[in-house]
C-alpha cells in the first residue's frame, strides 16, 4: 500500500468573483522513501493539493475525491482525528521561514509543544529532543539558543529550525512546500542535504513542490507536472528531465536557465563585442555605502555604529554592456545599485557618469541625471502605482523629462513602447491589479525604458517571475539592450540567470567585491573560494549531474555585517579575534588580464593567487 | 529597560512644560474671565480681586509663578469659583471617584469587548459574527447622553433594582449603572479591533504552522495567536485608559456621581483658570504615563521589541 495515495482530488474556492477550480481531479501516489516532485508555475495548484491532504485550505476552499494516507481517508475527516495525524505522521514545512514560526514565541516553547501535546512528554524530555534534532539540522549551539525567539535566527537557520520541529514526531511523510525559495543558494544547499538524509535514514516520503527545476533535479525520484489544477506529465526524475513528452514540460525546461549552458538556442543572446574598447560611460571608484545601526541600548543615550552596506566598491561599465552582480541576501547589492543612482546618497567615493562626478549632485541635477539612468524594481505589482493606469505610469517620466510633448504625442510614444516590450498598446487604459506579474514586469520595464535611458538597473527585475515568464522577460531585456545600446547593471542572486545577461560579473560578499571577472571566465575558472562555493551551490536541472556532483560547502551561516572580522572569512591568517579591532583589507588582485580576485587563504588550487 | 523608562520620563518634564505653557496661553486668548458676570463688578473691586489672584501680572510671571508654585509647594493654586477650595481639594475630592467607576468600565470594556471579538473572529462569517458585530455597531452608534437615560429608565425607574444617581462612598449598586455607561463604546471599540486583529492572525503562516502541528484549536488561540492580537488592541487601551478614568461630564451629570469631569466643564464655563490647569495637567500626566505602561507591555509581549 501506498502512503499516500491521491485519487481524483477537486479543490474549489468560492470567491467573488464565482468558484475558481483550483486542483481539478488529479492522481499520484508517493511511497515511503520516495520523494516525489510536484512541480509548476504560480497557480498550477500545486500547493493547494498538498493543503487539502491535511485539511490547512483556507475557510473558503473545498475538497471533494480522495486522499488516503496509509490506508486511511484523510478527505473530511473530523478535525480531531486529523489533529492526531498531523505532526505524528504527517509533517509540514512552508515557504517562508521568516512567516511560519510565531515571533511571539521561544523556539523552545513551539518545538516543546509538539511532543508534548503529541507524545505527553514532560517538557524537559520534550526540550532535550528538541535539541537533538536541532543539532541534527546543524544549528550551532543549539541548547543554548534554545530560549531564543526567531528574529535572532538568518532565514537559512529559522527554516532549518521549521525542518526540526516538523521531524520531532519522526513523520512517515513530509510535505515540503516550496522549502528553499526564499533561501540563499548556499542555505538551500545545506537544508536540501537535510532533506536528502532524511530520506534516507529514516525512510521518510517526501512531497517537494517547488518551481526550481534544479532543486527538482537534485532531490526527486519522481516527479508530477501540473498547470492549470490538472496534471500535464509524470515519470521518474530521468524521463522528464530528458525525455520530456508534454510540449509544457519541454518548454518549462526549455525556459530554465542553465549555469553551464551558453547555448541559448533559438533565444537572443548578449552581444558579447558590445562597448569593447570603448570608454566607460560609467566608473564607480571606492563606493561606501554606511547606515548607522544602533548598537548600545544600556546607557541612556544611544549609539550607533556604521553598517557598511557597501564598504570600497570599484567597476567600470561600458557603453552596451551588462554588469552582472551577483551576492546572498545582504551583501549590498541593491545598495549598491541604488548608491550608483544616487537614489541612496553614497557615504563616499565617486560615481563618475559620463565623465561626470555626480555623486552629491543637487536636487535638480539629479532630476536631468534620471532621463539617463533607470531602474527596474524587484516587485512589478508594489513598484507600480496601484491607482495610476499602466499608461499614465509608462508616461509620467515623459512628463518630467520631454515636458514639450503634447498629450497624443506621449499616448503615441507609450503605445509604441507597450508595443516593443511585447504588450498589446490597447492595454494602456489597464490597472496594474488587472494585469499578470508578467505582463506588470513589462510595463515597470517600458517605464523604465520610455525615456531612452542608457542605463539600466534591473535589481531583481525577474527574480519574482515563473520561469516561463523569467525567460521572455529576460529575452526581451537581451533584445532592448542590443537595439537601443543600453548598458545595464543586472542584479540577481539568480547566478543561472546572470550568467545568461552578463558581460562582466562582480561577486558581492558583505560589502566588498571578492571576484571581477568576464562573464564565461568567472564561471569557468573561479578564483575565489566563495565564488566557488556559490556556484557549486546552485542546483543543475539535470538529475544524472546532480547525483554525481561534488559540491565546495560553506560551513555556518553568513555572519553579522557588524562584526568586523567576517570579512576574513577566507583570510583567516591575517584575523585579530577581537570584534572591535581594525582588520586588514584583502586586496583585489588580477589573477589573469580583466580577472580580479580578492586575496585570501590558500585552498587548493588557489595557491597562486596569493603568491602573486 | 530602566534607563529607557528613565528617559521617557525625562522627556514628559518638557512635554507637561509645554503643555502648562500651551494650556495657559490659549485660557488667556479665550475672550471673559473669571470674575466677568452679567451684572459687571465696579472696575476698584475687579482690579482688587484681580491683584488678590494675582490676575494683574503679565502672563509670563503668572506662568513662572504657577509653575513655582507646584514645583515647590505642590500647590495648585485656589479655585476661583469655589471659595474655600483649592484645585487640590477638588481633584482629590472627585478624582478618587472617577477613578473607581472608570477603572471598573475598563475592566468591564476589555473583558467583554476582547472575549466577543476573539469569539467572532474564531467564528468568522457565522451567526455569531454577525451578531457580534451588530452588538458592537449598536453599542459604538449609541452615544452615552442617550443610554444614560435609558438605563435609568429600566433599572431605576420600571424595575426599581438600582439607584438612579449619587456616590454613597462608591458602593457596588452605585456603580454599577455609571460603568455600564461609560464603558459601553469603549466596549465597542475593542471588540472591533480585537475582532479584524484576531483574523488578521488567524491568516498569518505561523497559526497555518500551529494548525499542522496538529493542536488544539484552544491552545492555538491562546498560545499562538493572543498575543499578536493583542499588540494593535493596546496601543488603543492606553489613551482609552486615560479617558475613562479623568471621567466624563455626561456620567457625572446624570448620574450625580461627583467625579472631576463635572469639575473639569464647569470650570471651562467658569474661566475657573486653576481648576482648568489642574485637571489639565493631571489628565496629561496621565496620557504620558499610560502611553508609557503601553509601550512597556508591548515590549513584554513582543520579543522583537527592546528598548
Amino acid at each position: 500500500m501506498a502512503l499516500l495515495d491521491i485519487h481524483n482530488l477537486k479543490v474549489d474556492f468560492r470567491t467573488n468573483d464565482g468558484v475558481v477550480n483550483a486542483v481539478k481531479g488529479i492522481d499520484f501516489t508517493l511511497d515511503r522513501g520516495e520523494t516525489l516532485a510536484i512541480v509548476g508555475e504560480s497557480g498550477s495548484g500545486k500547493s493547494q493539493t498538498a493543503f487539502a491532504t491535511v485539511g490547512l485550505l483556507a475557510q473558503n476552499g473545498e475538497v471533494s475525491g480522495s486522499a488516503k494516507y496509509d490506508g486511511r481517508e484523510l478527505i473530511g475527516m473530523p478535525l480531531a482525528e486529523m489533529n492526531k495525524i498531523r505532526a505524528r505522521e504527517i509533517a509540514m514545512i512552508f515557504q517562508d521561514p521568516m512567516t511560519s514560526l510565531n515571533p511571539y514565541m521561544r523556539i523552545s516553547d513551539q518545538m516543546a509543544e509538539v511532543l508534548q501535546h503529541h507524545e505527553g512528554k514532560s517538557k524537559k524530555e520534550a526540550l532535550a529532543e528538541a535539541v537533538r534534532l536541532l543539532d541534527m539540522v546543524r544549528i550551532p549551539a543549539a541548547k543554548a539558543r534554545l530560549n531564543m525567539y526567531p528574529h535572532e535566527f538568518s532565514g537559512g537557520m529559522r527554516q532549518r529550525i521549521m525542518i526540526a520541529m516538523a521531524l520531532l514526531c519522526k513523520p512517515k511523510l513530509l510535505i515540503a512546500d516550496e522549502p528553499t525559495t526564499a533561501l540563499d543558494v548556499t542555505v538551500q544547499a545545506e537544508v536540501l542535504d537535510v532533506m536528502d538524509d532524511l530520506k534516507r535514514e529514516t525512510n521518510t516520503g517526501i512531497a517537494l513542490i517547488t518551481h526550481d527545476m534544479g532543486v527538482v533535479a537534485r532531490m526527486s525520484d519522481n516527479i508530477i507536472v501540473m498547470r492549470y489544477g490538472e496534471v500535464v506529465e509524470r515519470g521518474t526524475a530521468d524521463q522528464i528531465f530528458y525525455e520530456p513528452q508534454h510540449d509544457y514540460t519541454k518548454m518549462l525546461l526549455a525556459a530554465v536557465p542553465h549555469l553551464e549552458r551558453t547555448d541559448r538556442g533559438e533565444r537572443p543572446s548578449i552581444d558579447l563585442a558590445a562597448g569593447r574598447g570603448e570608454d566607460p560611460i560609467l566608473k564607480v571608484r571606492d563606493m561606501k555605502v554606511h547606515f548607522p545601526v544602533q548598537i548600545d541600548r544600556k546607557g541612556l543615550f544611544r549609539r550607533t555604529r556604521p553598517l557598511r552596506a557597501v564598504d570600497g566598491v570599484s567597476f567600470d561599465l561600458q557603453p552596451g554592456q551588462t554588469l552582472g552582480v551577483v551576492g546572498e541576501s545582504g551583501c549590498g547589492k541593491s545598495t549598491l545599485a541604488r548608491g550608483v543612482l544616487q537614489l541612496i546618497p553614497p557615504t563616499s567615493g565617486e560615481v563618475v557618469w559620463l565623465g561626470r562626478d555626480v555623486s552629491g549632485a543637487s536636487r535638480s541635477e539629479l532630476r536631468d541625471l534620471r532621463e539617463e539612468l533607470q531602474i527596474v524594481f524587484q516587485d512589478p505589482l508594489a513598484s507600480l502605482d496601484p491607482r495610476m493606469t499602466v499608461g499614465d505610469s509608462i508616461a509620467e517620466p515623459l512628463k518630467v523629462h520631454r515636458p514639450g510633448l503634447s498629450r497624443s504625442e506621449r499616448q503615441q510614444k507609450v503605445r509604441q513602447m507597450l508595443e516593443r516590450v511585447g504588450l498589446d498598446s490597447n492595454m494602456i487604459n489597464r490597472y496594474p491589479h488587472e494585469m499578470s506579474g508578467g505582463q506588470n514586469q513589462r510595463v515597470g520595464i517600458a517605464r523604465a525604458m520610455i525615456t531612452e535611458p542608457k542605463l539600466v538597473v534591473c535589481d531583481e527585475a525577474v527574480s519574482a517571475l515563473d520561469v516561463s515568464v523569467q525567460a521572455r522577460v529576460v529575452d526581451l531585456l537581451i533584445e532592448l539592450q542590443k537595439s537601443m545600446g543600453l548598458a545595464m547593471i543586472f542584479i540577481s542572486h539568480d547566478l543561472s540567470v546572470v550568467r545568461e545577461v552578463s558581460h562582466r560579473i562582480m561577486v558581492l560578499y558583505l560589502g566588498r567585491v571578492v571576484e571581477l571577472a568576464d562573464g564565461p571566465e568567472i564561471y569557468e575558472s573561479p578564483a575565489h573560494p566563495y565564488t566557488r562555493a556559490l556556484l557549486s551551490a546552485v542546483p543543475r536541472p539535470d538529475p544524472r549531474a546532480e547525483r554525481s556532483r561534488e559540491r565546495v560547502r560553506l560551513e555556518g551561516d553568513l555572519p553579522s555585517p557588524l562584526d568586523s572580522r567576517a570579512q576574513l572569512r577566507f583570510m583567516k591568517s591575517k584575523l585579530v579575534d577581537d570584534p572591535e579591532a581594525d582588520q586588514y583589507r584583502p586586496k583585489l588582485v588580477e589573477v589573469s588580464p580583466g580577472h580580479y580576485a580578492a586575496e585570501h587563504d590558500p585552498v587548493l588550487g588557489t595557491e597562486a593567487l596569493r603568491a602573486s | 529597560m530602566l534607563n529607557y523608562i528613565l528617559r521617557r520620563l525625562l522627556i514628559a518634564i518638557p512635554t507637561i512644560l509645554i503643555l502648562v505653557i500651551i494650556s495657559f496661553v490659549l485660557m488667556f486668548a479665550a475672550p471673559g474671565g473669571p470674575f466677568n458676570s452679567e451684572r459687571p463688578l465696579p472696575p476698584q473691586t475687579l482690579a482688587n480681586i484681580e491683584a488678590r489672584y494675582g490676575l494683574d501680572q503679565p502672563y509670563v510671571v503668572q506662568i513662572f509663578n504657577y509653575i513655582k508654585n507646584i514645583v515647590l509647594h505642590f500647590d495648585f493654586g485656589p479655585s476661583f469659583k469655589y471659595k474655600d477650595l483649592s484645585v487640590t481639594d477638588i481633584i482629590a475630592q472627585g478624582f478618587p471617584v472617577t477613578l473607581t467607576y472608570g477603572f471598573w468600565s475598563f475592566v468591564v470594556a476589555v473583558v467583554s469587548g476582547v472575549s466577543l471579538g476573539v469569539v467572532a473572529a474564531i467564528r468568522h462569517n457565522s451567526k455569531v459574527d454577525y451578531a457580534a458585530v451588530g452588538v458592537a455597531i449598536g453599542a459604538s452608534v449609541l452615544p452615552n447622553f442617550v443610554l444614560a437615560p435609558i438605563l435609568l429608565l429600566i433599572f431605576t425607574l420600571w424595575l426599581g433594582w438600582l439607584p438612579g444617581g449619587g456616590w454613597n462612598g462608591g458602593q457596588i449598586e452605585y456603580i454599577i449603572l455609571p460603568v455600564i455607561a461609560l464603558s459601553t463604546s469603549y466596549f465597542a471599540s475593542i471588540a472591533r479591533l480585537t475582532r479584524s486583529s484576531m483574523l488578521e492572525v488567524l491568516n498569518t503562516g505561523f497559526i497555518r504552522t500551529a494548525r499542522a502541528k496538529g493542536l488544539p484549536m484552544r491552545r492555538i488561540i491562546w498560545k499562538h495567536a493572543m498575543k499578536p492580537t493583542i499588540m494593535p488592541v493596546l496601543s488603543y487601551l492606553g489613551p482609552a485608559f486615560v479617558g475613562m478614568i479623568t471621567g466624563s461630564v455626561v456620567i457625572d451629570v446624570y448620574f450625580s456621581t461627583g467625579g472631576i469631569g463635572q469639575y473639569f466643564v464647569n470650570s471651562a464655563f467658569n474661566r475657573d483658570y486653576s481648576v482648568i490647569m489642574g485637571i489639565t495637567i493631571l489628565v496629561g500626566c496621565l496620557t504620558i504615563l499610560f502611553n508609557l505602561v503601553v509601550d512597556i507591555l508591548y515590549a513584554w509581549i513582543d520579543p522583537k521589541i527592546r528598548y
